[in-house]
């Protein structure tokens, strides 16, 4: 099945979850075309984070699936709890109750949104001990996330970037799961390591690249927390170069734990050159294009870092 | 409504567990078993009369100062002193504490010692319980301070609006912490909230047990009938500090004379004698069987605890000889 973009993935996917398990609730407010069908199983619930947020634990640990849907901009409001109540429940309650509670967020940096609507918080939520935290690359993997978590035994969040501008590719691989990263593209010069939709942007770079004889391989991390940093390992064993790419900022993302788990594992006797952290810049990221594109990485500064590894300058 | 005579037994009976249970923990935690710092309930007792008043299929969820509302709800004291000491037998299986405690089996739905997180939740249970046709209530225990967050007045809009049966039950004890209520809320009455809502708020003597086993009765029996939330605020005091660890220099000794003096189980133990539904000396005999049950749960506990460890040590001993 393809989707032209996330928000189809999303919709079909969470209805026809929803057809499947009668258990599935969703909280949010963008699925009113299928109130007629789902009834009371579409939860709409006035202005408050910590309220939906504590609510469909409310809801989990009575036997219901709730799938929340929030405004990934704001994820801090509903951090609280995300962090304390959902993500602990299952061991401060020692498992007595179930608290398995999806939640799908729109992040990400975003052209004309300007500081507050565009951040990328994925790093922050992978310090919750007890989420699992994944970021689709694309809207097939977005998909069969949503159904991989509807079958996972603890919390999911989902996380997506709806408005980075990129030609999605369909990945080939086993369908996206929780818990799992996936090679996305073969290749012995140089390991890419990379998650969200600026995989893409690594696989354009990496097509660049290859016309000038560098052979990248690329893995796409999906899985944030726990973070799936074995195949990294083992494609470094094969090319020895490694660039890891993300969106969000390099001090303390996910790259930084990626580079130190590398660091800590024979990977490092395979390494023959640094690692290269593509990111953006340390900074709010404005409003206007012209800051924007500055601010953030693209498919030139992947380039740039593949030649320079390539060349070993 | 004329509460009988084995059901306020029973509810003393409660209250004297909750009591007598609370300072055996008292003393299990200055033996050095726990570091944790407890939320005790003395004073507050009657409190136990409103989860009484609640049928087994109603949901429960509470704050921080929850041992009046678990021991209330029937979690057995044993579980509880396990929990303290971090044993794999407590209620928790020592993985949450006491005051993340939380009991399936009781349909106690948990507390958290971050204030105001029950009452999301609640509404999130009674969602369910809709989706699946129940007619049961919740009930949502927190403090005044709680009843000050954000959290709460989110709760109760959502409940209006979604035609929820939930009762929050307000336990008033004066303070939050070392804040005196004065401080915290504007109106006398924080029941007076319930107007903005357009839903019932009332106002129940939180020392006074059958007062509030009645108030508790009726507030479920209107809140399920009407599918309406009702907030209940008990009026009572905290006669301990906000925990074992507090040295409550921000208050009068004076007030807690008062207090003493209005204590709720010798309230309802004079209710009992002076309607002949028993003899001080049952009650004191009662007293006692309990205070003797605490000690010998509580060594229990500990002695379970220190098991493994002796042997543990004794395999270490054995290794050294060699
Ligand atoms: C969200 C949050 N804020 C602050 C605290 C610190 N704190 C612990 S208990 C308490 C007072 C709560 O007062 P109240 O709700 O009246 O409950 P009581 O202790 O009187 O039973 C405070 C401020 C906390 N635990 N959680
Ligand atoms: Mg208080």
């Amino acid at each position: 099945m393809t989707f032209i973009d996330f928000e189809q993935a999303f919709s079909e996917t969470v209805a026809s979850v929803m057809r499947n398990d009668g258990s599935v609730v969703y909280i949010g407010d963008r699925m009113t075309d299928l109130a007629e069908e789902f009834g009371q199983r579409i939860i709409s619930l006035p202005y408050g984070e910590n309220l939906a947020a504590s609510a469909a634990l409310g809801l989990a640990m009575t036997g219901a699936k709730p799938i929340l849907r929030i405004p990934g901009e704001l994820l801090l409001r509903y951090a609280d709890a995300i962090g304390n109540e959902i993500a602990l429940a299952d061991t401060a309650y020692d498992s007595q109750y179930d608290s398995s509670v999806i939640i799908i967020a729109d992040i990400g940096y975003k052209e004309f949104s300007g500081p507050h609507l565009s951040q990328s918080f994925e790093a922050v939520f992978c310090q919750f001990p007890g989420l699992a935290v994944v970021y689709p690359s694309n809207p097939e993997d977005e998909a069969s996330l949503i159904r991989s978590a509807a079958s996972y035994n603890g919390p999911v969040l989902i996380l997506e970037n709806s408005g980075f501008e990129a030609a999605y590719n369909s990945l080939p691989g086993p369908a996206a799961m929780v818990g799992r990263s996936k090679l996305v593209r073969e290749g012995t010069d140089i390991t890419i390591a990379s998650y969200g939709p600026i995989v893409n942007s690594c696989i354009s770079a990496a097509d660049l690249a290859y016309a000038t004889g560098i052979e990248c391989e690329i893995i796409d991390l999906i899985s944030l927390n726990p973070l799936d940093s074995r195949p990294v390992i083992e494609s470094l064993k094969k090319t020895g170069k490694l660039i890891i790419v993300h969106e969000s900022r390099k001090a303390c993302g996910v790259g930084a734990e990626l580079s130190a788990q590398i660091a800590e594992s024979d990977a490092l006797f395979y390494l023959d050159s640094k690692i290269l952290r593509v990111c953006s810049k340390d900074q709010p990221i404005p409003y206007s294009k012209a800051d924007f594109s500055k601010a953030t990485p693209n498919e030139e500064d992947i380039l740039k870092a593949i030649i320079q590894l390539s060349t070993g300058e | 409504m004329i509460i009988d005579n084995q059901t306020a037994v029973q509810i003393l009976y409660k209250m004297l567990i909750t009591r007598l249970f609370e300072q055996e923990a008292y003393r299990l935690k200055e033996s050095g078993a726990s570091k944790a710092p407890l939320h005790l309930s003395i004073g507050q007792e009657a409190t136990s009369a409103a989860v009484m008043a609640l049928s087994p299929d109603d949901a429960i969820l509470a704050g921080h100062r929850n041992f009046h509302i678990l021991i209330g709800a029937g979690v057995p004291p044993e579980k509880l002193f396990h929990e303290l000491i971090g044993s794999p037998e407590g209620i928790c299986g020592g993985k949450g504490g006491c005051f993340a405690a939380a009991d399936n089996m009781l349909n106690f739905y948990g507390s958290s010692p971050l204030a105001a997180s029950q009452f999301g939740k609640a509404v999130g249970i009674a969602l369910s319980f809709k989706l699946q046709g129940k007619q049961s209530v919740v009930a949502c225990f927190g403090g005044d301070g709680a009843a000050a967050s954000g959290a709460f007045y989110e709760a109760i809009n959502a409940a209006c609006l979604h035609e929820l049966p939930i009762v929050f039950f307000v336990e008033n004890n004066c303070y939050a912490a070392s804040m005196p209520t004065s401080q915290i809320h504007n109106v006398a009455d924080i029941a007076t909230r319930a107007a903005g809502f357009g839903i019932p708020g009332i106002v129940v003597d939180g020392n006074d047990a059958i007062a509030v086993y009645e108030a508790m009765g009726q507030a479920v029996g209107y809140s399920i009938e009407n599918r309406i939330p009702v907030i209940l605020e008990s009026k009572t005091y905290r006669l301990s500090g906000h925990t074992t660890d507090d040295a409550l220099e921000y208050r009068d000794d004076s007030e807690i004379v008062d207090w003493i003096e209005y204590d709720a189980i010798d309230n309802l133990s004079r209710y009992i004698i002076e309607n002949g539904v028993g003899l001080l000396d049952d009650l004191i005999m009662m007293r006692e069987r309990i205070e003797a049950e605490m000690q010998q749960l509580s060594s229990q506990a500990l002695l379970s605890m220190q098991k493994p460890m002796m042997a543990s040590q004794s395999k270490t001993l054995e290794g050294a000889n060699i």
